[in-house]
């Protein structure tokens, strides 16, 4: 495979602004656009018990006003200028985005300072904020395989903030309060803690200066919170019952940290298993058996863990069909290492989708973002493809055998109530 | 055809297929060769390769005892040429780490891969063989079928899924578009192979095919890897026999499709233009932008944030070839329906009465629209995707500069009026909502 196009180059280095901001700059004229990404070190997985989703509600209660803005007006301010602007929390940081055309970067970058520094939150939009994430929770829900994933997640992690959904609960949701919120935008908003990542079509010298007279530093009570490693579920088994045509399932595993030596090769572990149309559950599952539409092995990786799933969603007189091939496959990957082409085949396309997923400045952004607050560096976008290619059928097997053990499962299956029944204990 | 179900966004998007991007696709070469297949390419120096094959045929080309048929081809293009035999194809693509996928819609089905470049003539390989030659194994037909009647459940869970089909069928008493792309389960179930066959020696013609390349790859050199690839490709196009299939619309229908949700969701369709009509086009995209694209949009301030009537918000006018409907969807606590309603339609109608657009609301709409083009057209599948579109629709891939020109000149007087012509008509309602 050829190297990474699009990935950061040998110049290119974090430069400390005045006032403390941290900022990498990736200037490119291959179109129009400009995307900055803000990273803020406030990881969603800080969330004490009682408050999931918190950090997620605080990022959408931004974009509800600014000291100088009510919420109609922001909205249309950055829609005038056909900008998206947004932020969100993810497990391990937060991150505030905008992506716009080059005319327009400094009437955005602006906004998005604002967004970030004078927040209102007005108790009225605090309710409806409110109303609003409690109607996406139930949307998420009525989805049925989201649904199952959702309780999947929560089990496996064993009520840890990497199982529970950024968007938080109902019954948490419900009780939030203004001073919730002020209090985390107080605590964790210090334009000098931020890392700012920008590419496309600008000119770092005024995106330097914007930056250093937009956003001033500030005294805040910022402590580093450290997150706890989850403690993850004994192996489990539960159904669930909705009124749904089809059965879900899905049976995973803890697995590693994005920090782990072992994390390549879990990555691959996952391609051979089930992401291309060639893999195993693709082949077997569904190709083969005609079982599923949907079938795949999908998997996260944090600061401090992560998981690998198999999931695939089946006619409910299929579902026992479906769980013995599954398991099956991950029993199999166990006993014998990748044969040389099956490797290959799976290396070559995480590394074929990570090259093509790499078109956009905001993917840019995102990518050499995300890499530095996890603290494998900006630069791990350059190594990534050689760390991929890197995996042997042997490292696979290894993995598979120290991961692969027993499994949290959770099945939907049809039924008239909403109930579940612990299948094994 | 791969489906990541590890995501679950609070806000669904309500976009049907439609491409809405922005930029003017300079430096564009097109030919069409002696077999009637059009090539098209435009370099990209960004180090991959996008090839996109687009089939004017989709499920507009079905009668109730075909539907399906589209789709369900689409999947079997996958299953196997005979050079490359059954599961070799996506080896061959995947082991170049290529990505690749297809999709069916009401008017057309297109194929797309995207290499690094070095690899193209490989994803040329696969990708032009399994477009002429495809193997339609009768053993992979039947085991297919049951994958196609799998992602048909899957549909029926999804409340969205289930209620745009329904809403498509609710719309029009007759016309090309009131069936389903995925058919129903009686339809996919009752298809045979000698149907398919058929169907795929009809359509999948060069002369009903457009073959894009955009990306890291001279565009002369892209025309002639793709005259070789297809070298002797001469089947004639033969559609079925055109039937009476002229869209008539229904009036004042309201369905309930009774889940185990606990939102409700809501659709409200009006007749809307087909693309020929090209100045009601893109004065209904301006007036849907006004009324229901984003945070700021008329829809979303007075019946979210100021009524708090629903919980989310959108109306979409997604172009197809033949007349279309105009929608607005919206989700909501059930008890809110009634007021919800009430309220659309005053709003709707207030813009070509008595809250005609603003000047400023019209410059933000043409700027969200050009804005969207741009960004959309960012990757190189973006680009080919809007190439595509618009040379199977229009049978022009410039037709979006066209597009982008003529936005500007769209007036209130225009947006007013379409909203009389279109709008004011009773429209149609489907719920999903909770049993």
């Amino acid at each position: 495979m050829p190297d990474n196009a699009f990935a950061a180059d040998a110049a290119m280095k974090i430069e400390t602004l005045a006032g403390g901001m941290r900022a990498l700059m990736a200037p490119s004229d291959m179109n129009n656009i400009v995307a900055l990404s803000c990273y803020i070190p406030l990881p969603g997985a800080i969330e004490r018990p009682g408050e999931a989703g918190l950090v997620s509600f605080t990022h959408r209660m931004l974009m509800r006003g600014t000291s100088s803005l009510g919420p109609a007006e922001l909205a249309t301010a950055i829609a005038s200028l056909g900008a998206s602007v947004g932020c969100d929390a993810e497990q391990d940081f937060s991150c505030a985005h905008m992506v716009c055309t080059s005319d327009t970067f400094a009437e955005t970058l602006r906004l998005l300072a604002d967004i970030l520094q004078n927040p209102s939150f007005e108790p009225e939009e605090i309710e409806k904020e409110r109303q609003s994430t409690i109607a996406a929770i139930r949307r998420c829900d009525d989805d049925k395989p989201a649904f199952a994933i959702k309780r999947f997640m929560r089990e496996l992690y064993g009520g840890h903030s990497y199982g529970l959904p950024r968007m938080g609960v109902k019954e948490t949701v419900s009780e939030f309060r203004r001073d919730q919120a002020a209090g985390i935008h107080e605590e964790f908003f210090d334009p000098a803690r931020f890392l700012v990542v920008c590419a496309g079509n600008f000119h770092p010298g005024e995106a330097r200066a914007m930056l250093e007279s937009l956003f001033l530093p500030r005294q805040t009570r910022y402590e580093p919170v450290e997150i706890p490693a989850p403690a993850y579920a004994q192996p489990y088994a539960v159904q669930l019952r909705r009124e749904c045509e089809q059965a879900f399932l899905v049976a995973g595993y803890p697995a590693c940290s994005i920090q782990s030596f072992d994390y390549p090769a879990v990555r691959v572990l996952r391609g051979v298993l089930g992401e291309s149309m060639s893999s195993r559950f693709f082949v077997e599952l569904r190709d083969k058996r005609g079982l599923a539409y949907a079938t795949g092995c999908s998997g996260g990786a944090y600061l401090h863990g992560g998981h690998l799933a198999g999931y695939i969603g089946t006619k409910p007189e299929s579902l026992a069909e479906a769980r013995e091939g599954m398991m099956a496959e991950f029993d199999r990957i166990r006993r014998e290492p990748p044969a040389a082409d099956e490797l290959d085949r799976a290396r070559n396309h995480i590394i074929g989708k990570f090259l093509i997923d790499h078109q956009t400045n905001a993917q840019r952004t995102g990518y050499l973002g995300d890499y530095e607050m996890l603290g494998l560096g900006f630069a791990y976008d350059e190594k990534y493809p050689a760390l991929i290619g890197g995996v042997s059928a042997g490292d696979v097997l290894d993995a598979a055998r120290k991961y692969i053990t027993e499994p949290v499962m959770v099945e939907l299956v049809p039924g008239k109530e909403a109930s579940d029944d612990a299948m094994m204990e | 055809m791969n489906l990541n179900l590890f995501t679950c966004g609070g806000n669904y998007s309500f976009k049907l297929h439609k491409f809405v991007t922005n930029g003017s696709f300079n430096h564009l070469i097109t030919q069409r060769f002696e077999s009637g297949l059009t090539v098209i390419a435009r370099h990209v120096p960004n180090r991959v390769v996008t090839l996109d094959a687009w089939v004017n045929a989709g499920s507009a080309n079905e009668d109730d005892e075909l539907n399906g048929v589209s789709h369900f081809l689409e999947h079997m293009l996958f299953k196997g040429t005979a050079k490359y035999g059954v599961g070799e194809l996506d080896k061959a693509v995947t082991g170049v780490g290529g990505v690749w996928n297809a999709g069916t819609s009401k008017d057309y089905t297109h194929y797309y891969v995207t290499v690094a470049a070095p690899f193209v003539d490989t994803a040329l390989d696969a990708i032009s063989d399994m477009l002429q030659n495809p193997l339609i194994d009768s053993g992979e037909f039947d085991s297919e079928k049951r994958v196609i009647l799998e992602e048909y459940r899957l549909k029926q869970d999804n409340p969205w899924g289930a209620l745009f089909d329904e809403l498509y069928e609710a719309s029009f008493v007759r016309g090309p578009y009131r069936r389903s792309v995925i058919g129903t389960f009686e339809s996919v179930s009752g298809l045979t192979r000698g149907a398919m066959v058929d169907y795929f020696e009809r359509y999948y013609a060069p002369a009903n095919m457009t073959f894009i390349v955009v990306g890291d790859i001279e565009p002369e050199l892209a025309v002639a890897k793709t005259r070789a690839a297809f070298q002797g490709f001469n089947r004639p196009h033969r559609p079925l026999a055109a039937r009476n299939d002229t869209a008539e619309y229904a009036s004042g229908v309201a369905r309930v499709i009774p889940r185990d949700v606990q939102e409700t969701y809501a659709a409200i369709a009006f007749p809307a233009p087909a693309i020929r009509e090209f100045d009601d086009m893109l004065a209904l995209d301006v007036a849907a932008t006004i009324l229901g694209e984003g945070r700021s949009s008329r829809l979303y301030r007075a019946l979210k944030e100021d009524m708090r009537l629903v919980n989310l918000v959108a109306a979409g006018f997604p172009t197809h070839r033949q007349e279309s409907i105009f929608y607005v969807g919206m989700t909501l606590e059930r008890g809110k329906l009634d007021a919800a309603r009430t309220e659309t339609l005053r709003l709707v109608r207030n813009m070509a009465g008595n809250a005609p657009p603003t000047e400023a609301e019209l410059a933000k709409a043409k700027r969200i629209i050009r804005n969207s083009y741009c960004f959309a057209t960012e990757t190189n599948t973006g680009q080919s995707g809007v190439l595509g579109y618009y040379q199977t629709l229009m049978g022009s891939a410039d037709f979006v500069d066209k597009y982008l020109q003529s936005l500007d000149a769209v007036t209130r007087d225009n947006t007013m009026a379409v909203v009389r012509r279109y709008l004011s008509r009773e429209p149609n309602m489907v719920v999903v909502e909770p049993k």
